[in-house]
Order: C-alpha cells, then structure tokens, then sequence
C-alpha cells in the first residue's frame, strides 16, 4: 500500500543573487511499513524534503499525495490538523516539552487527538517499555540522557499509531553506540506495529540498519535502493 | 491538561514569576489601600458637612441661588414645615436665614454674616454650643447673638453689651436693630471667626420684616441612596414654582471638584506605579516568549493548532495575574476593613479644625466594592495587552527555521 507519493516535488529558494533548488523534481513513492533512510552530504536537501512530506513547509512545485489526499493543497490549520492525525515527528533536539514528565509527553499528542483517558494510559505505558523506558514513566526529560530522551521522543510519535514517522537527523547528537540502540529499537517498532519510518542521515551506521536507502545529491535523487 | 501544562510552565522560572507576581500584588494592594483612604477621607469629609454643615437637599426661593438678597427670600408656614419632617427619609430639617448686615458698638462698624437658625437643633447639626468660649448658648425665641472671638476683639464688645445692626429689609424697607451679645464663640476657620454672628430666627425675621421668612431650607437625609426619590417627594409635596429645590450635587460641586482634583494626584501616582508594573509583565512575557519559541514550533509542528498554544499561553499568563489579584485582595482587604471599623484618628491642627465644624476627627477606610474591582480590571487589562505579544509571535511562527 502507498503512503506516500511524491510528484515533481521541487523547492525553490531564491536569494538575492541566487536561486537554491533545494528539492529537485523529485519523485518518491514510500510504501507502508517501510523503513527508509534518506542520505545526502549536508545541503543536499534532506531536511527541506522531509519537511514538504511532513506537511511542516510549501513545496515550490509539485504534489504530495498521502491517503489519496495531495497535502499541498491544505490551508495552514487543516495542516496542523493532518500532522496530528497522520504524521509522527522526531526531530534532531528541542524535542520534549521540559515541564512534563516522559509519560505525559508521549500522552499529550493522544490526549490532543482527543483519545479517551484509559486508552491514553495504556498506551503510554505500553509504547514506553517497548522503548525500554517503562521505569522512567514519570522522570522529567532534564532527568534522562540524550539517548532516553530520543527514544521518549520515538515512543511519542509512536504512541499514536501515525500513518508514518519522520524524524529528521535523529541521531545527530547521540554518540555511536546510543544510535545503533536508538535505530534498533525503531527497526523493531517498525517490524512489531508496522509503522512506516522516513529518517535523514549521514552516519553511515544508521545507513546500514536502512531497508531502503534513498541517496540525494543537489536535491535530486541519484540512487534508490531496497535491501 | 491545558491547565496543568499551564500551571506547570508558569513555574519553569520560578524565581521570574515570583517576581511579577509580587510586583502586581504590591502595585494592587498599594491600590486598594490608597483608594480606600483617599475616597475615605474625602466620603467622610463630604458626609459630616452635609450633615453639619449643608444638607442633602436645599430648598429656596426660585431667585435666590443666582441672586442672595433678601428680596429673594422665601416664605413657608410652620405646617409645611412640619410636613417635610413627616418625610420617610428625612433626618433633618433646617430653616435658615442667611444675610450681611453692618455691625456698629459704639465708633466701630462692620460687614457681618448674619445666620439665623434655631438654637436647639443647630446644636444638634454641628454641637455649636461647645464652641462657646464666653456668655451662654442661645434660647430658642431669644432676642440676643453669639458672635465669634475675632469679630468681638475688632468690635471691642464684650458679654452683655448690645450691637446695632443695620441691614437690608424684605422688599426695599431697610432693616435696624439692637442685639444684645449673649455668647462669644471660638470658631476655626479664621473668616469666620472674624465676620460670623448667630441669631435666632424670630429675632432675624422681625429685623427683615418678614415672619415665615427664610433664605432657605436645609434637608439632610437619613440614606443618601434614595437622595433622588425624595427630591421627587419633596417637590411633590411643595408643589410650587415659588421653590427651587437643589441636591448637594449641585450646592456642593465646589467641594466635590476639590475632592477630585485631591484624589487626581494620588490616581497620577498609580498610575505611574501601573504603568512600571505593566512594563514588568511585558518583559517577563516577551522573555518567556522568546525562551520558548522553538518550543512553540515543536508544538505545532506535531499538530498542536495555534489558538491552543495561545489558549495555553493565556491561561498562564491569567493564572499569573490572578495569583497576584487573589494575594493582594486577600492582604489589602482585611486592612481596609480594619480600618473601615476602626478609622484613623487625625490629631493636630487638622483635628481642631474638623471638630469645630463639629465633624468626628477620624478616617475612615472606604470598602465600595468599585474599588476593588476596579484594580482587579486593571491587572487583566494590562495583563490582556502584554498578551498581544506572544500571540502576534505564535501566529507568524514559521515552522522551518531551526
Ligand atoms: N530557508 C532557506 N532559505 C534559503 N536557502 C535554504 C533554506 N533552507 C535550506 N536552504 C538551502 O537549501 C539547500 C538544502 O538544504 P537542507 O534541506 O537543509 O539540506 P540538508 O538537510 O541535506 O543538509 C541548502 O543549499 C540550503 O542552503
Ligand atoms: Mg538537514
């Protein structure tokens, strides 16, 4: 089944004196339960594509279909309200909300989308061990390591058992063997509740845990590859 | 978990936020108590003259307001006199006649004002008799004047020796006669002192030639709330075009301009204090803002609508202030109340002077409701516009920037 499916998607950005194909007629089709790393050197337009697919940013060009619906054709709030629904977020840092405990920000998004109280309960508990956190419920994320609070963050966008999950860079602050845990723990997420994943990187350990491996160069892509 | 999220960011800076909050509290509760003694003072101050001195309500001939003079004087029967005691809510009644006459003993003549009421319940208005340094208080159809210290010491007159008058009589006649000094009086206010002579009203009416004459009527009222209704009622009850019947908002509009021009300045010094304070809330609402944007763009980047943000963000901001209200209110207002129950006793000069007029040398706090409820609007106002700040900020977050 198609998640999601990109049309010559381009992204301009025009400066001054020059203009930035930061996304280049790019077409991409993204399966369900797939789990697809996209790599690139820096500036290669790996952000800029995943926030387009996230709903986060307007593409210059093009069509992004999710669900039979093309997304770039949603009003600012029917966005927000599409990413509630569909799209799970982890982003690089800056990702917890520092007052609440690891329980309640894995609630939270439920508790947005309006879920009922036991369900959300359950849930949490459920999402956080799976993630090996089921005895940090109520620490708060200054109390947890980069590693826990990245695996709170995955268990977050989880939690509510999105359409896909995007998470720019995960890994980026997070020394070597922090990643490969981190990435093995999404890998069995991904196998267990057949989740899609869609992740940014450069680190070449995170490449090789990829199903799929989508190489970007000047925004376009160059190689494709499922394993 | 709006609230909670709320309650618990508002607590992310501990130390920030207790400072706003005690920064409010002291601007409010300085508030309430400043506004509680200046209308305080000020609504005792008018309250004893009116009861003293003036009335609620004036009753005089249709010319007289515009025109003092004993032409314009009015005349009632002792029955419709009577009549306007009967009145549900009328304290007091108070015949008078107020004129200027020449005061001569023996080479030495002087303008006076003359007042001529009745003795016995003059005293019981504003307790004249305590001011009686020398002779005796008035009898009720006594012929004799009181007048007062500084006026006897120009005149050179004495207890027992006797004052010729000269005036103006009803209705072009002029006025002559002779009054014995019955009592010397101590009086405050030195103008008074200089130029006052109390008569009584026969005695004065026989000099004007006009019985049942008055230059007016003073009224005081038993509740000042119902000061309309009984206007209604008394002109009912004259039904006359010869009376022109005034309300102290209109005898008393000089005081009054001086009671507000008095409490203008300390309304100034709020809000100058308000001012600082809302300048306080806009800073830590712009820092508070600014810490937590890429917060705000995580938040709606996983699909938190921006009214919800704003919504969260007001609701703390609102807990804020009425952490604030409630601690101010909650200190001021038992103090207020004290001091609405026990007033403050003024001493010195001032004192002197406030018995003399035969008021009570005491402050009392006011506790109007409108006080309060006027600096509990203020705090949300001000609150309400430093608010405008992250909500502009939320609206035109972008959400790419990193
Ligand atoms: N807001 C922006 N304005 C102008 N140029 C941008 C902006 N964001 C990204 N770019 C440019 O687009 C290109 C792709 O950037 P990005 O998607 O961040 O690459 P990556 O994530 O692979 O490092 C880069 O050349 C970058 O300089
Ligand atoms: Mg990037």
């Amino acid at each position: 089944m198609r998640i999601i499916e990109t049309k010559n998607l381009v992204k301009v950005y025009t400066g001054s004196t020059v203009e930035v194909r930061a996304v280049d007629s790019v077409d991409l089709v993204i399966e369900q339960g797939e789990f697809t790393a996209i790599v690139g050197p820096s500036g290669s337009g790996k952000t800029t594509l995943l926030n387009m697919v996230g709903g986060l940013d307007q593409p210059t060009s093009g069509e992004i279909i999710v669900d039979n619906v093309d997304i770039t054709q949603l009003n600012q709030k029917q966005l927000v309200d599409f990413r509630l629904k569909n799209i799970g977020f982890v982003f690089q840092s800056y990702n917890l909300i520092p007052v609440l405990t690891a329980a309640e920000n894995v609630s939270f998004i439920m508790e947005l989308q309006g879920r009922v109280k036991s369900e959300i309960d359950t849930r949490t508990k459920e999402i956080l061990s799976d993630v090996g956190l089921g005895d940090r419920l109520t620490s708060r994320p200054f109390q947890l390591s980069g590693g826990q609070q990245q695996r709170v963050a995955v268990a977050r966008a989880m939690a509510s058992r999105p359409k896909f999950i995007i998470a720019d860079e995960p890994t980026a602050n997070l020394d070597s063997k922090t990643t490969e845990k981190l990435l093995d723990m999404m890998l069995e997420l991904n196998e267990k509740e057949n989740i899609t994943f869609l992740f940014s990187t450069h680190d070449q350990r995170v490449v090789n845990k990829a199903r799929r491996v989508i190489v970007l160069e000047d925004g376009r892509i160059v190689s494709d590859e499922r394993k | 978990m709006k609230l909670k999220l709320a309650w618990k960011n508002l607590w992310r800076n501990r130390r920030r936020t207790l400072i706003t909050v005690a920064s409010v509290f002291f601007a409010l509760f300085f508030s309430i108590v400043m506004n509680g003694y200046m209308d305080g003072m000020w609504g005792q101050m008018i309250a004893n003259t009116l009861k003293t001195q003036s009335g609620h309500i004036e009753i005089h001939g249709t010319d007289w307001w515009d025109d003092k003079t004993v032409d314009n004087f009015m005349t009632m029967d002792s029955l419709a006199i009577q009549e306007l005691r009967s009145l549900s809510n009328v304290e007091n009644v108070s015949p008078r006649i107020e004129t200027f006459a020449l005061a001569s003993f023996g080479n030495v003549s002087k303008g006076v004002a003359l007042v001529a009421v009745s003795p016995s319940q003059e005293n019981a208005k504003s307790k004249l008799s305590s001011r009686v340094i020398e002779g005796k208080y008035l009898a009720e159809s006594d012929n004799g004047v009181l007048i007062g210290a500084g006026l006897a010491k120009y005149l050179k007159v004495s207890v027992g020796d006797t004052l010729a008058f000269i005036g103006q009589g009803y209705q072009g006649s002029s006025a002559a006669g002779l009054f014995p000094v019955h009592g010397i009086l101590q009086l405050a206010i030195t103008e008074m002192d200089n130029s006052l002579v109390y008569a009584t009203l026969p005695a004065i009416q026989t000099f004007i030639d006009m019985p049942d004459g008055y230059s007016g009527i003073l009224i005081t009222l038993k509740d000042d709330r119902s000061l309309d209704e009984t206007m209604e009622t008394i002109n009912s009850t004259l039904h006359s075009k010869d009376y022109e019947v005034m309300n102290w908002h209109f005898t008393m509009k000089r005081l009054l301009q001086t009671a507000e021009s008095d409490k203008a300045f300390s309304k100034f010094v709020l809000f100058i204090l308000y001012v600082i304070v809302g300048f306080g809330i806009l800073g830590t609402v712009i820092m508070l803002t600014n810490e937590r944007k890429r917060e705000f763009r995580m938040l709606v980047s996983l699909g938190m609508q921006r009214g919800r943000l704003v919504a969260t963000l007001c609701l703390e901001l609102l807990i804020m202030s009425l952490l604030s209200v409630v601690s101010g209110i909650a200190i001021a207002l038992p103090l207020v109340f004290y001091f609405h129950s026990h007033p403050i006793q003024i001493t010195g000069e001032m004192a002197e002077m406030f018995n003399d007029l035969g008021m009570e040398a005491v402050i009392p706090f006011s506790v109007e409701p409108k006080i309060f409820v006027t600096q509990v609007v203020i705090v949300i106002i001000l609150t309400a516009i430093a608010a405008i700040y992250p909500i502009r900020k939320i609206k035109i977050l972008k959400l790419t920037e990193q």
